[in-house]
């Protein structure tokens, strides 16, 4: 348990840092914080922890026709736990940008990596690919958009290596600077190649695991009084899987255990209510209904109901800079995860002190 | 004896009211001419002698050529917000006087411009002056407003918001004077001080983001494209 919430905080520190950057930018981090979880029944435990990062990105204009970006980073983290933990993980990315007349054609390439992984998350390689056309990008009138995404999460040491491709449909429309509006409806497909089917109890047969996804989402957003952004995107998923769930206890097989519907709302909110300092916020809440999947005890005794998820938690982060090269920054995470199988009950609470430094060449 | 006193009194205090009232509606009213500065000020409680003076101020500033509707609604905030009658006095008189300023201001800028039809540049002008903007800036704002004088107000909002935001008084007008120079409507200057804002959570400073503003701003004819080529 300790590690696996390891390993959330060493992403949470990661996904912290700016995806982009000023041309060409190095970012150099440190910090130290603590997490704070439960540890048995009604007792606290807490990991001190340690974490550096560096960023490199570079931009530039495309003369008249768009942009590029490239970007890297990596990070790494020390918990003063027992056994000690470390983590490490890595982004490479690569985005430009086409502009034709009145649309624009964006392109997005990437590795997602983390080459030690830790003692329960094992070392990953996930390439990801994207490719975007907005058909229209005047801002007033309504922007219909086609996304191709796909990626492939490879997990050497393991049987759940993903390969994902999906088509999103939407429209965007901002018909005033304050305030706009996007609405999409996406769909996918992932295959699990190494992924057991049981076709008897215990017995697993020759069939892949396929999930076929849906996914419609709605977003508003906003500027208010100039120096406050804000967005709330609200979005319901629906996954259809030919897996199923050996219950080695009781040993029983949970035909399409993985059909789930999974209702999603989140806020980010982002303010800067001067040039020295930045706030963000973005709580989240998300319940999950599974459509065939039988809760069960602890036991593994059979509960007569389906299994219910709900997840709620949210980010803070505050950063101050007297001259935009030093960045001292405060960050807070949490998180709340309740289920009705196994009766599942977690939650975490991170803090996080750190310094950044700019440097520009 | 005592009770004919207090009539008596009573009975001065009386006339000296009636007489109070028939100076102010039947003396002042034709020299002021304008019903409705005696309708704002009937709502008030100043006393006559206030109204009187309050009277005075908008005939100083007829004489000034100030017309009465650009101070009108200054008048009628102080009322409402019950704006004690000396300090309201203050407020008037400066206003009048940074108008007069503004006037010149402008007309020096643009020596086509005719301020009656174009009242609201020249109250913005006045507003400017009595924030304590310095006078030059508000040259250079207009200087840069002269062939795009409906986006004026937007500029100066620009300006200000990004003197709120922390940047100095040289760099917000060098950005409000790029935007001016580039097709952006004023209704989207707004997503300048946006541009500044989102750079920040990129670790782009405002110094960096001038700069590319200025690589970029002659081609520029919508803010998309402009914080496309600055933040991307």
């Amino acid at each position: 348990m300790k590690k696996r919430f390891f390993v959330l905080l060493v992403i949470m520190t990661t996904i912290s840092t700016s995806i982009f950057s000023a041309s060409p930018t190095m970012i150099l981090g440190l910090g130290a914080g603590s997490l704070v979880f439960p540890y048995e029944e009604e007792s606290l435990d807490s990991d001190w922890f340690l974490n550096t990062d560096a960023l490199l990105s570079y931009r530039d204009t495309l003369t008249d026709t768009g942009y590029y970006s490239f970007f890297s980073s990596f990070s790494a983290g020390f918990a003063f736990a027992k056994p000690y933990l470390y983590s490490d993980e890595e982004m490479l990315s690569f985005e430009t940008g086409f502009h034709f007349h009145n649309s624009k054609l964006i392109c997005t390439g990437g590795l997602h990596s983390s080459i030690t992984g830790t003692n329960l998350v094992l070392p990953f390689y996930c390439p990801e690919w994207e490719m975007a056309y907005y058909f229209i990008t005047e801002r007033k009138k309504v922007q219909p958009f086609l996304s191709y995404h796909g990626y492939y999460f490879f997990e050497p040491e393991s049987k759940e290596d993903i390969f994902y491709e999906g088509l999103e449909l939407g429209i965007k429309h901002r018909p005033v600077i304050t305030a706009g509006y996007g609405i999409s409806l996406g769909i996918g497909w992932e295959n699990w190649p190494e992924y057991p089917v049981y076709s008897a109890p215990g017995a697993e047969s020759d069939t892949i695991r396929n999930d076929l996804l849906c996914m419609l989402k709605g977003e508003i957003e906003g500027i208010f009084q100039f120096f406050l952004d804000w967005e709330i995107i609200l979005s319901i998923a629906m996954r259809w899987s030919n897996t199923n769930d050996y219950i080695e206890e009781i040993d029983y097989i949970n035909e399409r255990s993985e059909d789930r519907v999974v209702i999603k709302v989140e806020t980010n909110l982002e303010w800067s209510p001067s040039r020295y300092i930045h706030i963000k916020l973005h709580p989240y809440f998300t319940p999950g209904i599974y459509i065939n999947k039988q809760a069960v005890t602890a036991d593994g005794s059979l509960k007569g109901e389906y299994v219910r998820v709900y997840e709620a938690g949210g980010n803070f982060h505050i950063d101050w800079t007297p001259d935009n090269s030093l960045y001292i920054l405060f960050e807070t995470e949490g998180m709340i995860y309740s289920s009705n199988y196994m009766d599942q009950l977690n939650w975490y609470t991170l803090f996080h002190l750190g310094i950044k430094y700019s440097l520009k060449f | 004896m005592k009770g004919k006193r207090y009539y008596l009194s009573h009975t001065n205090s009386g006339k000296r009211k009636i007489l109070k009232l028939v100076l102010f509606f039947f003396v002042l009213i034709p020299v002021m001419a304008d019903p409705a500065l005696l309708s704002i000020l009937e709502k008030s409680s100043y006393t006559d002698e206030q109204k009187e003076n309050i009277c005075e101020i908008f005939k100083e500033a007829e004489v000034k050529e100030i017309p009465s509707s650009l101070i009108l609604p200054r008048l009628e905030e102080g009322i409402s917000k019950q704006v004690p009658y000396n300090r309201l006095k203050d407020v008037l008189v400066n206003e009048i006087d940074c108008l007069v300023q503004a006037r010149e201001l402008l007309i020096a800028v643009d020596t086509d411009i005719i301020l009656l039809k174009e009242s609201s540049i020249w109250l913005r002008t006045g507003i400017l002056l009595a924030k304590h903007i310095p006078a030059k800036t508000i040259r250079a704002i207009a200087c840069a407003s002269i062939s795009r004088w409906e986006d004026y107000r937007d500029a100066t909002v620009l300006y200000l918001s990004l003197i709120q935001w922390g940047l100095t008084d040289d760099k917000a007008l060098m950005a409000v004077e790029f935007v001016l120079q580039s097709s952006i409507t004023g209704q989207d200057f707004i997503g300048i001080i946006n541009i500044f804002t989102r750079g920040r959570s990129l670790h782009i400073s405002p110094e960096e983001i001038l700069i590319r503003m200025k690589e970029v701003i002659d081609d520029i004819d919508t803010i998309e494209t402009l914080e496309e080529k600055i933040l991307y």
